[in-house]
């Protein structure tokens, strides 16, 4: 068959005709949509916002820049909750709060030391507390009596408890001894404990 | 043959065309799916996103305000407070007298207390410039104490309150977070009434606490904020703060001219338990003035 008789073949024709319209709709709608895509789109599904239009990409970078200055703002509202002083006074009282409050300290620790002793009051008993603010190092001894057998038990509770409270960066373990005295046994100990700075309010 | 003849054979193929059409429908569906995206983004992701930007810019213009009360109410007070820590809290020069007269009367105070039994001699060193802080001298100072139990406590808190001048000075950042977070909850318009709380003369709560909270709690009307503001307060240093300075040991403090306190911080601290039952307390302390440079 030549090319000739094609082009007169009816069936043929409609089909050729077809493709055309097709190929003529779908190159139309793709304009279309690709118009509506790079400027209709944009202006419908810009939001308003106080008084002006934004993107999605525009909200998210203001919604960032706004909660960066939100929390500038309150801590600078914060600084001004109390009176405006001279820097040199501000830093030392910064100092100040930020490092360990003896009086806290030893409460703490006394807590943990009932805490530790269970139903037997005082059993973990802290003679002598040694806190130096330099290099936040604390120095703990005593003795763990009234419990029987179970001292040197009581006394690794106390060492567990302690190593527990969020103020404690590092601690070193007493050695576990028990000694047998006229009033029964005993486990005396010295613990050394580095201090996590401002840990303790 | 010529390119432009090409195309135009092509374009008029069938086949290149059904291709053509098949090329535009499915980059149109892919425009059609971008649309359908886009359209539930703004839902999705833009609507919240403009009302958490509404909220923030309130917040912000909220703070501005607050700001801007705060600071015309501080103008208005002037500046007596940075002379008062010029010249007591952190003087000019070491002044060992001054030192010393707070030394005596905490002694001669908590001894009538029964909390010290007794006080060693009070040694003070050289004059060296502060660790870590530019501007500033301090005299090392060395003192031992036997204390009841109760007299440790109220020795270190004497300590630890040295430098403080309000009640904002006692409170903790985080106990003052709270009643900020507390008091904007309740009514933000409360505000000034809280800053005013917390610029009290620390002495002046001491002295009649129940009146300067009554005055913060008239601000507020709910029982939830009363109760919460004085969970806040007794669980601060407030309370051991009206033991100590509450009764006579503050207007002896007042009197002598040893309020505010001279800014002092403890370096070391030793608490041994002695036969009595009492203790000795050994502080060692650092009492700090300004360097001649810093004046």
């Amino acid at each position: 068959m030549t090319q000739t008789d094609t082009a007169t073949d009816p069936p043929m024709q409609t089909g050729a005709s077809l493709s055309g319209a097709l190929a003529l709709f779908s190159l139309s709608l793709l304009g279309l949509l690709a118009l509506s895509q790079n400027f209709l789109l944009p202006r419908f599904t810009r939001i308003p916002v106080a008084g002006s239009l934004l993107t999605i990409d525009e909200l998210q970078e203001k919604e960032e820049t706004l909660a960066v200055a939100v929390e500038q703002a309150e801590s600078d509202r914060r600084e001004l909750m109390l009176p405006s002083r001279d820097v040199i006074f501000q830093d030392l009282q910064d100092m100040k709060l930020a490092s360990f409050s003896p009086l806290n300290l030893q409460r703490r620790l006394r807590e943990v030391a009932a805490a530790a002793s269970g139903d037997q009051p005082q059993a973990v008993a802290i003679q002598n507390f040694l806190y130096s603010s330099s290099g936040s190092v604390l120095r703990l001894s005593g003795d763990v009596s009234g419990v029987g057998a179970r001292s040197m038990t009581v006394l690794a509770g106390f060492v567990d408890l302690l190593r527990a409270e969020p103020f404690v960066a590092e601690l070193e373990a007493p050695a576990f001894v028990r000694q047998e005295s006229p009033a029964g046994f005993h486990s005396p100990f010295t613990i050394e404990v580095r201090l996590r700075p401002a840990a303790l309010e | 043959m010529t390119i432009p003849t090409l195309v135009s054979r092509l374009w008029t193929e069938p086949m290149t065309k059904c291709l053509t059409a098949c090329f535009c429908l499915i980059a149109a569906s892919g425009l059609v799916l971008s649309h359908l995206r886009s359209i539930n983004e703004v839902g999705q992701i833009g609507l919240p996103a403009a009302k958490r930007v509404s909220a923030l810019e309130q917040r912000l213009e909220v703070l501005r305000q607050q700001m801007e009360a705060t600071r015309a109410q501080a103008a208005l007070k002037g500046d007596a407070q940075e002379e008062v820590i010029r010249q007591t809290v952190l003087p000019a020069t070491a002044e060992l007298a001054h030192i010393l007269s707070l030394f005596d009367l905490l002694r001669d105070h908590l001894t009538q207390d029964g909390l010290i039994r007794s006080m060693s001699e009070v040694t003070v060193g050289g004059v060296v410039p502060a660790s870590g802080q530019d501007g500033v001298e301090a005299s090392p100072i060395s003192v031992r104490f036997g204390v009841t139990r109760p007299g440790v406590d109220a020795v270190l808190l004497f300590f630890e309150l040295t430098g403080f001048l309000t009640v904002g000075d006692a409170l903790s950042p985080s106990e003052r977070e709270q009643l900020l977070i507390l008091t904007e909850r309740e009514n933000a318009a409360g505000l000034p009434a809280l800053e005013e709380f917390l610029r009290t003369p620390l002495l002046t709560y001491a002295r009649g606490s129940q009146a300067a909270r009554d005055e913060l709690a008239k601000n507020f009307g709910s029982d939830q904020y009363v109760s919460t503001l004085e969970r806040i307060i007794q669980g601060s240093r407030l309370p051991q703060v009206r033991f100590l300075l509450g009764g006579t040991f503050g207007v002896a403090l007042q009197d002598a001219g040893l309020w505010p306190l001279r800014f002092m911080t403890v370096d070391r601290t030793e608490i041994t338990p002695r036969e009595d039952g009492t203790f000795e307390l050994s502080l060692q302390l650092s009492a700090y003035s300004r360097a001649a440079a810093a004046q």
